[in-house]
């Protein structure tokens, strides 16, 4: 069902991207809105998801060892800041999609 | 010269309240690469286009682990009022950081490898800062 769900996604967006190159400048900013829009939210969404658990499991940490707070928040600002560079990447690759290509 | 340096900063850093040693070194070593590898590109390339989207890069991305440093470490710490305060900042900051991005290659049409160069600071930053604290604590 997940193997369909991302193979007609994607055929989805192949479809809409062949019909765009073919119709002229209107379709094909728009077809560039649409990915970016997608772009965006997969990205958005999945470095939330990345960071939830991050924060989750310093948390968990935290309250069953205490002492380890210190050591445990240097490891998750770390790994915050890896996650949050990639969302600003997407960002980044999205508004070069947008406004470059 | 860096201790010289490192001396000046720290107080600063812990009066921006960046208690722990340890986020004071992140924040510490983010400036450094931040400022520095933009000043000495902007000298070097005298004063291009490509050098000031990387400096632009630098700074966004120093404000961002800024500020990610600082909510991070109230979440952890602080278990009243402060942690509503600073949530507030970071979405300020993230729509600011969101705005300029948009002002940058949107309007302004930066070369966008520099500025992405820029943004790598961070991640390089923080490898180099993870491996070494890692080397500490095995060794």
């Amino acid at each position: 069902m997940k193997f369909a769900k991302i193979l007609l996604t994607t055929l989805a967006m192949v479809l809409v991207a062949t019909s765009a190159f073919a119709a002229g400048d209107a379709s094909l900013m728009s077809a560039k809105a649409y990915a970016t829009a997608l772009g965006m939210g997969i990205a958005a969404g999945l470095c939330g998801i990345a960071q939830g658990m991050g924060v989750k499991g310093a948390c968990d940490g935290i309250a069953r060892n205490p002492e380890a707070a210190g050591q445990i928040s240097t490891t998750l600002i770390l790994g915050l800041a890896f996650i949050e560079s990639l969302a600003i990447y997407a960002l980044v690759v999205n508004l070069i999609l947008l406004f470059v290509v | 010269m860096l201790e010289m340096i490192n001396q000046k900063l720290e107080p600063w850093l812990v009066k921006s309240g960046f208690g722990r040693t340890d986020t004071r070194i992140i924040i510490r070593n983010q400036i450094y690469v931040s400022l520095g590898t933009s000043l000495v590109i902007v000298l070097v390339t005298l004063f291009s286009r490509w050098s000031f989207a990387y400096a632009a890069g630098a700074a966004l991305a120093l404000v961002n682990i800024w500020a990610l440093a600082r909510i991070s470490q109230a979440l952890v710490y602080h278990r009243k009022g402060a942690p509503f305060k600073l949530f507030v900042i970071f979405m300020v900051k993230m729509t600011l950081s969101g705005l300029a991005l948009y002002w940058l290659i949107g309007v302004e049409r930066v070369p966008h490898w520099g500025l992405i160069s820029g943004l790598g600071t961070v991640p390089l930053n923080v490898a180099v800062t993870g491996l070494i604290q890692l080397g500490n604590t095995k060794a």
